[in-house]
């Protein structure tokens, strides 16, 4: 009989994955109206990444069915199905969709004032004209990020509308930790959620992070290899 | 495109910049009229006449001059300027008025000339400011197709690197190394200028975790396969890389900044020392170097536009963007300086960069 040690939030919880998990687990996509080069380097170094020169009405699904871990994206030539701010426009929507996917801004223009929201609402800066190593280093640990338990918990409340550190995220996080000592209690935390999710769309995103965070979680604590 | 026929027939209708009124000699020598350095030199009342102008809520209406002449004042967004020298039709009254009149008749206007003036000028200024727009755009478009050309070099470079020497890409061939290096070193440029261009990117938020040393040991490794192979050593505690919380955009600038600043103001062939350790909660990065005394080398070498010497090529705004990008990351830097021999000063510049101690702190930054 395994004896599971108490938690106390989501924090303590190590959701690190082994290198070959996170290759396994990941999916990348590339949004740049050239097709660049580091796409072939992903490629060879065993990261499954697809590739798109655009997202507009006919490939939305890409974005919402929520299935990738990390963007790429550019800023020019790209999203002008969402606004007139292009990239920055398509971040909009991507962050809306699914605030737990990790975007790392991949552009080389020299972005004024007016369109420095996108650095600002990416989560990470990647410079087209960064070295390949570099590229594939800063890739990498994104990912690792996007599949943190932090992560995916602040994209949660991000759906549910909860701010982090406030009393429902301490309620929800302590339905997590009790879920864990006692599996059963997990209900009473999907019940919380969704009570808060009002929308058909917001409950489909909420639904894909829950389960994701629980079994971080889960796996985490029985020691079984993620994936 | 501006309305500037109206204005032509007004020439020379003199302009007095207000912004320029406190400093008497320079705000009036600007195109003011023939009778006003005179006038101006002659006692208070003409200051008082430009003071007024300037402080006063007076945009639309046309005030006359203690000598007779008016003037209208022109504000619109960020110049403040007045049309002045005339008398205007109809009159405004007075004898000074119909003496300054027969004095110089050519500087009779009609006042609906005048508020064409006034049109034309803010059409001016607006053009003006288009044109600014416009060129930083392009401006912005020509670095973007730059640095993709020297994208291309440098992964090209960089690939028959990994390809020549897949285990460690720097010892790879050497002309292929030094082709890589110095786009990458291009590249450091690029971020330069861009944050140059536009210093709010220094206000962007910090969303990523950087190791300090190696954002140094990259930087100095780039300077040693571009040429300059035994000018550097950098040290750490041992076992130290000090983690800070880091905005990807702009943290490559510090140590680009201060290896570029040190190896343009060292006496030749001597050692550029940086040293990383870790003291009272933060990463402390001191990047010493030797420079030719007499430079007084001070906090001031932090303010825009202030070069530490002449005889060197530069801009003065390298160690002013330095400091903002510290200050972003919620650091603070210093300089020292100390004579070392004759003739040859010690300085040294000291980064400090707020730690972040433990992984759960890391978790818990990136996660706010």
């Amino acid at each position: 009989m395994r004896v599971f040690s108490p938690q106390k939030s989501i924090a303590s919880i190590n959701s690190s994955l082994t290198r070959d998990e996170l290759l396994r687990r990941s999916r990348i996509l590339v949004i740049d109206d050239e097709r660049p080069e580091i796409v072939d380097d992903l490629k060879r170094a065993h990261f499954a990444v697809d590739y798109e020169p655009d997202i507009d009405a006919t490939k939305i699904d890409l974005i919402d069915k929520r299935i990738y871990d990390l963007i790429l994206l550019d800023f020019g030539n790209v999203g002008r199905a969402f606004g007139s701010d292009e990239g920055l426009s398509l971040l909009r929507h991507i962050k809306r969709v699914n605030p737990a996917v990790v975007v790392i801004s991949y552009t080389s223009k020299a972005l004024g004032a007016s369109q420095a929201d996108f650095y600002r609402l990416c989560d990470a800066v990647l410079p087209k004209d960064a070295g390949i190593s570099e590229s594939l280093e800063k890739i990498e640990l994104e990912l690792r990020r996007a599949h943190s338990i932090t992560n995916v918990w602040s994209g949660l409340l991000t759906v549910c509308g909860v701010p982090a550190g406030s009393a429902d995220d301490k309620r929800l996080q302590n339905l997590l930790v009790r879920g864990l000592n006692r599996p059963p209690k997990l209900e009473a935390l999907k019940q919380s959620v969704m009570k808060m999710l009002t929308s058909e769309e917001m409950q489909k995103t909420g639904a894909i992070l829950l389960a994701k965070v629980i079994e971080l979680a889960v796996r985490s604590v029985t020691g079984l290899p993620n994936g | 495109m501006a309305d500037f026929q109206n204005i032509v027939p007004l020439i020379p209708l003199p302009v007095v910049d207000l912004h320029g009124i406190s400093v008497p000699r320079d705000g009036l020598l600007l195109g003011a009229p023939p009778d006003c350095p005179k006038n101006w030199a002659s006692g208070l009342r003409c200051h008082e006449h430009y003071h007024g102008l300037a402080n006063a809520d007076v945009a639309d209406d046309i005030v006359q001059c203690p000598f007779g002449y008016a003037s209208r004042v022109v504000r619109h967004k960020n110049i403040l300027i007045a049309l002045t020298g005339f008398i205007p039709y109809p009159r405004l009254g007075g004898d000074r008025e119909r003496r300054a009149a027969k004095k110089r008749a050519i500087a009779k206007l009609a006042t609906e000339q005048i508020n064409k003036a006034v049109v034309a000028v803010k059409n001016a200024v607006d053009f003006s400011d288009r044109i600014q727009v416009d060129t930083v755009r392009r401006q912005s478009v020509a670095l973007h197709e730059i640095r993709k050309l020297n994208r291309t070099v440098k992964q090209t470079a960089e690939r028959l690197c990994r390809e020549d020497s897949p285990g460690e890409p720097d010892a790879a061939e050497a002309r292929f190394v030094q082709i890589w290096k110095s786009a990458e070193l291009m590249s450091q440029q690029f971020d330069v200028i861009e944050l140059l261009a536009n210093e709010d990117l220094a206000k962007l938020p910090r969303n990523s975790v950087s190791e300090v040393y190696r954002i140094f040991d990259k930087c100095v490794r780039i300077y040693r396969h571009a040429g300059h192979p035994n000018r550097f050593s950098i040290t750490a505690q041992q076992g130290y890389s000090g983690k800070i919380l880091a905005c990807d955009k702009t943290l490559s600038i510090i140590p680009s900044a201060l290896i570029e600043n040190a190896l343009k103001y060292s006496v030749a062939d001597t050692l550029i020392h940086i040293d990383v350790e870790s003291k009272g909660g933060n990463c402390v990065v001191t990047v010493t170097n030797q420079a030719k005394a007499g430079d007084n080398v001070t906090r001031k070498a932090f303010q825009k536009g202030v070069r530490l010497s002449s005889d060197q090529d530069g801009t003065g705004h390298g160690l002013h963007l330095v400091k903002i990008v510290v200050e972003q990351h919620g650091g603070t830097i210093d300089v020292l300086t100390r004579p070392l021999r004759k003739g040859v000063d010690e300085i040294r510049f000291i980064v400090r960069l707020p730690e972040l101690h433990d992984a759960r702190a890391q978790k818990r930054a990136l996660s706010a």
